[in-house]
Parts: structure tokens; C-alpha cells; sequence
């Protein structure tokens, strides 16, 4: 954002919390009226640049905010704030992005920047055939989103390494550390629900649950490394999910 | 140089010199120490950023103009406006701002 861009965008901020009518002055300017205690000025300068970004309009009432104001307000404000860097704008409109470290094919470790709503069944979910059908029912979904609920709660799939903060240097610290080791009465449970989960959908269908949900593998590549036809992982992800859906008892 | 010229800047200069003053009445910094030629303290340079900043927004001068006002680089009158616009976040220093931007701007221009 450049200074121009950040002063509009504390002007704008404030226009949406006070909404006010503006009237034009000498200077080129618009003043509100102070409606909500609160009088806003627009200088002419920024005026000019806001119009020509579509972000605000004049009308016969003056000058008023258009449909787009809040969407670009949401997006300068993520890259305002720090959740999102400055390419990612439109993204983080719409998603939360967040970093993540995923193992890539030649064995290391990289960063990437995923969107942490996005689920790998929601795209298919989403899909529906000539008829209007959707391929997955919706207890199917809500199976696998559980099942990936259950596993983001454990604490399987982060790495694990030396942990420091446990070491009592006096006794307060002593103390936080047994209350840490609470807070992993859900995370296990959470385990637990995650295993027998997989258990009950058998050998072979555990597999596939695994691979697709939890370690987020695509279909093609699942189809690859078993040698299955192409296309053919789906149906069995549709069985799996069914199976998963009748031990929820959805 | 012709005479509109320097008539120009010599407003620009008299807009700097009110901005100056009003900020060393708000900020309760002395005035000597945000005309001063180098840097100073922290919050010398901090008034001087805030009394630039004031010069760009209410007398709607550019920031070269401003520059040349104050004495100073036209990248150094951009990095202040950046500065102050950031931390135009905190409410407080927001609301104090508005007032002094505002009382600048019913400032009728130097004949």
C-alpha cells in the first residue's frame, strides 16, 4: 500500500463505521455532515483517486461508498494486519491463509501457503453431474470433515521434536508445565476417535482415508503408487466415506 | 527565477513554518529543534515527521513541495507520511490528528 492507498483506507474505515451523506465543498473536497458525532473530510486528492478506483461515486446526493469499498477494504486490511503478504490480497479476501511445511517428493521439507478452510472432499462435494447429483452425499462429507477435525484436534501429523518449555527453572514454571501436559487429555482423545475410526473401515479403506484426508495425497497420484486404473480411487473413496459415515452414525 | 515561482515557495514556506508551530504547541516539542538542519533526538525528528506529514495532508502540497519547504528529501517527506499514516491506527493519536489537520485547513493561504 502506498501512503495515498493507507490514508483512503483510514478515511474509508471510518466512513463505513460513521456512514454520513457527503456534500461537496470550494475546495473540491467532501465534507459529512457528522452524523454518528463524527465529521468526515475527503480531500480532493484522494477524492480524484478513489473515483478512479471505482471506490467511491458521485450521485446526485454527493459523493457515496459503492459495492466494492468493503471488498477492498477487507483485502488491504488483511495485508494490513499481517495475515496475508502483500501479493495475496485478492486470496485472503476470500480464504485464511496460513503457513504450512509440507514434505515435498525430493525429501525436504518447504513453506507453503495454504488456505486452512479448504478441504481436499469440499472440491469434490462441490461437483455435481448432468442431473444435478452431487457424487458425494452430504453424511459422506460430513464423515471425512469429521474424521479431519478429529485428526487436526490430535497432535498425529505435526513433528514432533525436542519440546523446552516443560524445564522448571523455579517452581511457577514447574507448575504451567503439568497444566501443559492437560491439555493434551483432548488431543489424545482426539487420537483415539481418529484410530478407531480407521479401524473400523478395514484394511485397504483405512488406507485410502488416510492418504486423501488426512495427508491430503491427490486421487491420480493414490491411483498411481497402488496401480489402480484411472479414476477408479474415487468410488473407492465414496465407499470408504460411506463405511466412515455408518460408524458415526450419521 | 520568476516571480511566481518564488512566490510559491515562499507560501510553501510560511505553510511549513504554521505546521512547525502547531505541532511544537501540541507535542511540546521546541520549535528550533524541528527546523534544525540534522536529525536530533527522537522526538524532534518524530514532530518534524508529524509537522510534514500535516503540510501534505491539510495544505494539500505535494511532497516534493513539502520537501523543499522543510529543507529535506522529497523520499524523506514519503517515508514520514508512511510512518504517520501507520500509526494513525492507534485511536488516540488518530482523534489528535484529526484536530490539528482540521484546524490547518481553516487556515485562510498567505496573501
Amino acid at each position: 500500500m502506498n501512503a495515498t492507498e493507507k490514508r483512503l483506507f483510514r478515511i474509508l474505515s471510518k466512513l463505513i463505521k460513521h456512514p454520513q451523506a457527503l456534500i461537496k465543498d470550494n475546495a473540491g473536497g467532501y465534507n459529512g455532515n457528522g452524523a454518528g458525532g463524527f465529521v468526515i473530510k475527503i480531500p480532493a486528492a484522494i477524492v480524484k483517486y478513489a473515483i478512479a478506483r471505482g471506490l467511491l461515486v458521485i450521485n446526485e446526493s454527493g459523493l457515496e461508498i459503492t459495492d466494492v469499498t468493503e471488498q477492498w477494504l477487507r483485502r488491504n486490511n488483511s495485508v494490513k494486519d499481517g495475515t496475508a503478504n502483500s501479493g495475496e490480497s485478492f486470496a485472503a479476501q476470500h480464504w485464511q491463509l496460513q503457513e504450512r511445511e509440507v514434505f515435498s517428493a525430493d525429501g525436504e521439507f518447504t513453506a507453503v501457503r495454504v488456505n486452512v478452510e479448504a478441504s481436499p472432499l469440499l472440491k469434490m462435494y462441490r461437483q455435481r453431474d448432468k442431473f444435478g447429483k452431487r457424487f458425494l452425499s452430504d453424511k459422506e462429507f460430513a464423515a471425512g470433515e469429521k474424521l479431519r477435525n478429529d485428526y487436526a484436534c490430535s497432535n498425529m501429523g505435526r513433528i514432533s521434536g525436542s519440546n523446552w518449555t516443560g524445564i522448571a527453572r523455579d517452581k511457577s514454571v514447574a507448575l504451567s508445565a503439568s497444566r501443559f501436559a492437560d491439555g493434551n487429555i483432548n488431543a489424545i482423545d482426539a487420537k483415539r476417535r481418529v484410530m478407531e475410526a480407521l479401524a473400523w473401515s478395514g484394511p485397504m479403506l483405512d488406507r485410502v482415508l488416510f492418504s486423501v484426508l488426512l495427508r491430503e495425497q491427490g486421487l491420480n497420484s493414490l491411483e498411481m503408487d497402488r496401480h489402480w486404473p484411472s479414476r477408479s480411487a474415487k468410488i473407492v473413496l465414496k465407499i470408504a466415506l460411506a463405511r466412515l459415515a455408518l460408524h458415526y452414525g450419521l | 527565477m520568476n516571480k511566481q515561482y518564488s512566490l510559491r515557495i515562499h507560501d510553501d514556506e510560511a505553510r511549513a513554518r504554521l505546521s512547525r508551530a502547531l505541532v511544537s504547541f501540541a507535542f511540546n516539542i521546541k520549535e528550533q529543534d524541528l527546523s534544525a538542519a540534522t536529525r536530533g533526538n527522537a522526538r524532534a525528528a518524530f514532530g518534524r515527521q508529524v509537522a510534514m506529514y500535516l503540510s501534505h495532508v491539510a495544505f494539500e502540497l505535494s511532497l516534493s513541495r513539502v520537501a523543499h519547504a522543510f529543507g529535506r528529501d522529497r523520499t524523506t517527506v514519503s517515508h514520514a507520511c508512511h510512518l504517520i499514516e501507520d500509526r494513525r491506527d492507534d485511536a488516540e493519536f488518530d482523534d489528535k490528528l484529526d484536530a490539528l489537520e482540521n484546524l490547518l485547513r481553516e487556515v485562510q493561504a498567505p496573501a
